[in-house]
């Protein structure tokens, strides 16, 4: 596993793709804390977050061949991350099927970083372990990963299929609810 | 360190009961999204391009230049229902588009409005084309299938609504008479006697010519127009 051990994820995963098996191991040694993490976000008991994220693995090698080296490996996994997740909640009735996010319906200012929420970054990285818990799951998920996860705004939007202006909107009121909900408790 | 969810897929995978997907798999699938937003494209540009061809077929733009009651009859009688069709058909279009990187870095609303704006710019395109007449002339002939039926209705009067079409075919003094018979035995062929509105010059109509009137039934059967517009 040691000849793996520089190798970025975009180029296990062309590995994966030309069937080197080890090397989908190293992926998943990589991505599991980080899914189980992602996970914990969505799905509250350990045994249907391990469920979903074996699942994800699956889909993940299903599908490799569906990646495009020539983009980053993270958001192509947390776009199959995502989509499991939402399914495993809504299959235990806890989150309403939306069909339109209103926040997708019309253009937002776009940044690739909001500098704002730089600066705030730390102060927010600790309010995270705090008080996520009663946050919805469209305001945790962003939160994590941007906060927990370090994907840039680009990044959330494709994880999300959202217009880029959306991710900086709706980060910006998921940080708001999040510092209410601190201020409440 | 290999942990037990890990161990078991790559275990799985060995005993090849997880397989990758073929790359021509995604390719097909990309062209399938591809074939299928194309589809309803084409779809959406006809039936739009059919509700222009059939509002100006069946003169009803005219029905604008009649005064409130003529804008009110314009309302009641435009194909509401089709127009949903095609807002369905563009909203699963832009379904379909999010489905690549472009289609979802753009806001619904944008996307939607870019849509309509090309499905109507592509339909007034159409509408320079023979392509309706073409259908109509089969719809009139019985060979159109499916869509026969929906071409028949351009032609109908609705009496209900007050609104007639045919050509003059009798000229009195403060009446005139039209009549409309295209030979396929159907309920768009009659014949009416009609009152035009009071300043309505009686010498501007021709026999032969053909006129579409807006007006309502009276008790001695003449219909009393609210417009009379040659078309």
């Amino acid at each position: 596993m040691d000849e793996f051990e520089g190798q970025s994820d975009e180029a296990l995963a062309a590995l994966v793709q030309g069937n080197n098996t080890q090397a989908f191991g190293v992926l998943m040694s990589r991505y599991q804390p980080k899914l189980m993490r992602y996970g914990r976000r969505f799905l509250s008991r350990q045994e249907h977050i391990e469920d979903a994220v074996q699942e994800i693995f699956i889909k993940m090698y299903e599908n490799i061949e569906s990646f495009d080296r020539a983009r980053s490996f993270s958001p192509w996994i947390y776009r199959v991350a995502h989509n499991t997740f939402v399914n495993a909640l809504r299959a235990q009735h806890r989150e309403p099927v939306s069909f339109v996010d209103f926040d997708t319906l019309v253009s937002h200012p776009s940044y690739a970083r909001d500098p704002a929420a730089e600066e705030d970054k730390k102060h927010t990285e600790q309010l995270l372990e705090q008080g996520l818990d009663s946050l919805s799951s469209k305001h945790r998920e962003i939160l994590i990963l941007y906060y927990s996860e370090d994907l840039s705004y680009q990044e959330i939007a494709d994880v999300l299929r959202v217009p880029m202006g959306t991710v900086g909107v709706r980060l910006s009121r998921a940080r708001e609810a999040l510092k209410k909900q601190i201020n409440g408790n | 360190m290999e942990t037990d969810i890990q161990k078991k897929i790559l275990e799985k995978i060995k005993a090849g009961e997880i397989a990758k997907r073929p790359r021509l798999f995604f390719v097909l699938q990309v062209i399938v999204l591809i074939a299928l937003a194309a589809l309803t494209f084409a779809l959406s540009l006809l039936v739009l391009s059919f509700i222009i061809f059939s509002i100006h077929e069946s003169g009803e733009q005219l029905l604008l230049g009649f005064g409130q009651q003529g804008v009110l009859t314009f309302f009641a009688l435009f194909p509401w229902l089709t127009l949903a069709l095609v807002i369905v058909l563009l909203v699963t279009l832009e379904w379909l588009l999010r489905n690549f990187r472009a289609g979802y870095r753009i806001p619904v609303l944008q996307i939607f409005l870019v849509l309509l704006v090309i499905a109507a710019a592509g339909s007034l395109l159409i509408n320079f084309t023979p392509l309706h007449t073409s259908l109509l002339d089969l719809a009139d002939h019985d060979s159109l299938p499916l869509m026969g039926g929906m071409y028949e209705e351009v032609h109908d009067p609705h009496v209900q609504q007050g609104v007639f079409r045919g050509d003059v075919t009798a000229i009195a003094t403060s009446t005139f008479t039209c009549a409309h018979n295209d030979r396929d035995h159907d309920t768009d062929d009659g014949s009416w006697v009609v009152q035009p509105p009071p300043q309505f010059d009686m010498h501007t109509l021709h026999l032969g010519e053909r006129v579409y009137v807006a007006g309502s039934w009276g008790q001695d059967g003449l219909i009393y127009a609210y417009g009379v517009h040659p078309f």
